[in-house]
């Protein structure tokens, strides 16, 4: 479904080179949990970046069905991104002027898809904010932020989500609360890659790729 | 949700920025407008200074022109031809001719078709005693004006007084309180009166006109005349002496006397008065004209700067907006949004800006115009081809302010957004 093949990162800032990452290997297959560990900086969001069509590698490729990713057109890219990766990020990155409905509702927006709004509504009963509906961001908790961002992952019917340190600002209750709902979206079929360095998240996947940063101190130049 | 509804929400969140662009859109539309409405309501004021001065001269032409046609009528003549042995000394001295020519002569001079001489009119006046009523008159006998050949071209400038009926000069009429229709007896005949003549201050007021004939019977004067006035109204110029040698080759024995003419004098006075307002109107159109063009001056200075001001702080605003907004545009681009649509988000709000912007400033603009002009009403606000120029202006104004920090935006590499804290 998603296969990313020996890709890397490498940024050079005056005169040195930091790898970003180093060459990885990674298959997303349907239904799959799959876990990236590594210490800060050993490039997890990195690679979540390339392989959801927002960073360009300098090297490998990200095919989806048979294609390359980074082969297509810009806006195809941004089109293929919006049916079929839903992104979770650590900062939540919610519209802080939009009620809890309506930043559900920014995918249909970016998709230039309508008629959703009773899916919203749907999700945001199913993640326990119904009361919050219309609630601006400020009024609500860390765990419930995360949750509205997660709904609208969900909004398109993603098949991959691309979550990055989601729990990373939540107390071990909401964590859990979180995890429990990508349990929830794999075994409807969907496929997870969650970016985390919390051991206990990533013992709930199918499979762990771990990234060392020894591998990324090589070389100057 | 559409993108509209989102734009909104963020104008409202992020009211300082909004308003503060706003403003300078205000300001710069309000310029723009308030200049316009200015010149436009300049060239309405020369409009209808031109037409009303242009009417008043009309009508001060037309009051002149009344005068001179009464003066004409009555007094306006510019040869008195007298006979020769008349002494001069002594008609200057009394006012009054105390000899005597054949009435025919008027007749002569008719015939002669003198080309300068547009009315003849021989008149036989005298001082005499009215014993009816115990006081001194001048008895003016005039006849119509005396056809020539050609004369039936012109108006004839006097109506002969009919037979048996008098006109009665001011001072008479008011002392023996007369008014037309009344009856009175002079030298034991009958007339009544036709008319009494406003006040002239002179020698009139104390006359009475009747028919020539009849006065020559009243005088015992029959067929003579002492006086023959030639009126030339439309000779201005120098050929006086000509008419004078002209006249004395037809009429032998007799003297011409050139008469200081109130009707030149009038009919000048009309040409002055004429060159006057028109030198005055040209005067005060000059003066509009060079107000307007200061002003069309300074604001071709002002405007453009004004404008380019505003456009500069317009992008500020929006750059502003687009760093403020980082998180927002990275969150699109990972939903999938495309290009065009990231940048909606900011034209779109420009656009709103720019519309508003407009509204407002030209009310402003227009208001601060309309108020200080005392002439205009409140009515005169409404002008939609300005309306439609502020819309233009200002939509212009705020897209090409906010379209760079919009391609700037959309521009912005996600990863790097996305990534930040
Ligand atoms: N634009 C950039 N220029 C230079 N270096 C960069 C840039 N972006 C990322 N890096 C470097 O690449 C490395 C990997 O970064 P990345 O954000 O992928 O790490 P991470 O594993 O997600 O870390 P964390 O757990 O702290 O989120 C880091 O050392 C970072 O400093
Ligand atoms: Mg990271």
């Amino acid at each position: 479904m998603l296969q990313l093949q020996k890709i890397s990162k490498i940024y050079w800032k005056q005169g040195h080179c930091i790898i970003a990452l180093p060459p990885a290997d990674l298959t997303v297959g349907e239904g799959e949990f799959i876990a990236v560990r590594g210490a800060s900086g050993s490039g997890k969001t990195t690679l979540l970046l390339i392989a959801g069509g927002l960073l360009h590698p300098d090297s490998g490729h990200v095919l989806v069905q048979g294609k390359d990713l980074y082969q297509m057109e810009r806006g195809d890219r941004a089109h293929w991104r919006s049916r079929n990766i839903g992104f979770v990020f650590q900062q939540y990155h919610l519209m802080p002027y939009l009620s809890v409905l309506d930043n559900v509702l920014v995918p249909q927006l970016a998709a230039e898809i309508g008629g959703l709004e009773e899916r919203a509504v749907e999700l945001i009963h199913h993640f326990g904010l119904a009361s919050r509906q219309f609630h601006l961001p400020f009024e609500l908790s860390a765990g419930e932020k995360q949750r509205v961002a997660l709904a609208r992952a969900l909004l398109l019917k993603p098949r991959i989500i691309l979550a990055d340190e989601i729990t990373g600002n939540l107390d071990p209750h909401n964590a859990g609360i979180v995890l429990r709902f990508l349990h929830e979206f794999v075994d409807q079929g969907g496929s997870v890659v969650l970016a985390t360095h919390d051991a206990g998240a990533a013992a709930q996947a199918h499979r762990t790729l771990s990234l060392s940063i020894e591998k990324n101190m090589i070389g100057t130049e | 949700m559409g993108i509209g509804r989102l734009v909104i929400k963020e104008i409202l969140h992020r009211r300082i920025n909004f308003f503060s662009g706003l403003v300078s859109i205000i300001l710069s539309i309000a310029v723009l407008i308030g200049v316009l409405f200015t010149l436009a309501m300049l060239d309405q004021q020369t409009a209808r200074v031109l037409a009303e001065k242009e009417k008043e001269t009309v009508a001060r032409m037309e009051a002149l022109q009344d005068d001179y046609r009464k003066i004409m009528k009555l007094l306006g003549f510019n040869l008195l031809i007298i006979p020769q042995n008349q002494k001069l000394a002594d008609y200057f001295e009394e006012g009054q001719v105390r000899e005597y020519m054949p009435a025919y002569y008027a007749e002569r001079l008719a015939d002669a078709r003198l080309v300068t001489i547009q009315h003849i009119l021989p008149s036989l006046q005298e001082r005499i005693y009215w014993p009816e009523k115990n006081r001194t008159i001048i008895l003016i006998g005039a006849s119509g004006e005396i056809a020539a050949a050609d004369a039936r071209l012109r108006e004839p400038m006097l109506a002969a007084v009919p037979r048996d009926h008098a006109v009665i000069g001011y001072e008479l009429a008011r002392s023996l309180r007369l008014k037309p229709q009344d009856s009175i007896t002079l030298l034991g005949h009958t007339f009544t009166v036709q008319n009494c003549n406003e006040e002239r201050g002179s020698k009139d007021d104390i006359s009475i006109w009747i028919d020539l004939q009849q006065a020559q019977q009243l005088l015992k004067r029959p067929e003579q005349i002492n006086a023959i006035l030639a009126l030339k109204c439309h000779c201005h110029g120098n050929d006086i002496d000509q008419v004078r040698r002209d006249i004395a080759a037809i009429l032998p024995g007799v003297r011409v006397i050139e008469q200081t003419s109130k009707v030149l004098t009038r009919a000048e006075a009309r040409d002055r008065a004429k060159e006057e307002a028109a030198a005055a109107l040209a005067a005060e159109i000059a003066n509009k004209k060079r107000l307007r063009s200061e002003l069309e001056r300074f604001s071709s200075l002002l405007t453009p700067l004004v404008f380019l001001v505003s456009a500069i702080w317009l992008a500020l605003l929006f750059f502003v907006n687009v760093r403020d907004r980082r998180s927002e545009v990275g969150l699109l681009r990972a939903c999938g949004a495309s290009d065009r649509k990231v940048m909606s988000l900011f034209l779109i709000k420009g656009l709103i800006m720019g519309l508003l912007g407009a509204l407002l400033g030209y009310l402003l603009g227009a208001v601060i115009a309309v108020m200080r002009n005392p002439d205009s009403r409140l009515i005169d606000v409404v002008n939609i081809p300005l309306l439609g120029l502020a819309l233009i202006t200002a939509i212009i104004l705020s897209l090409i302010a906010s379209w760079i920090p919009a391609f700037y935006a959309a521009r912005q590499d996600p990863a790097l957004i996305l990534r930040e804290e």
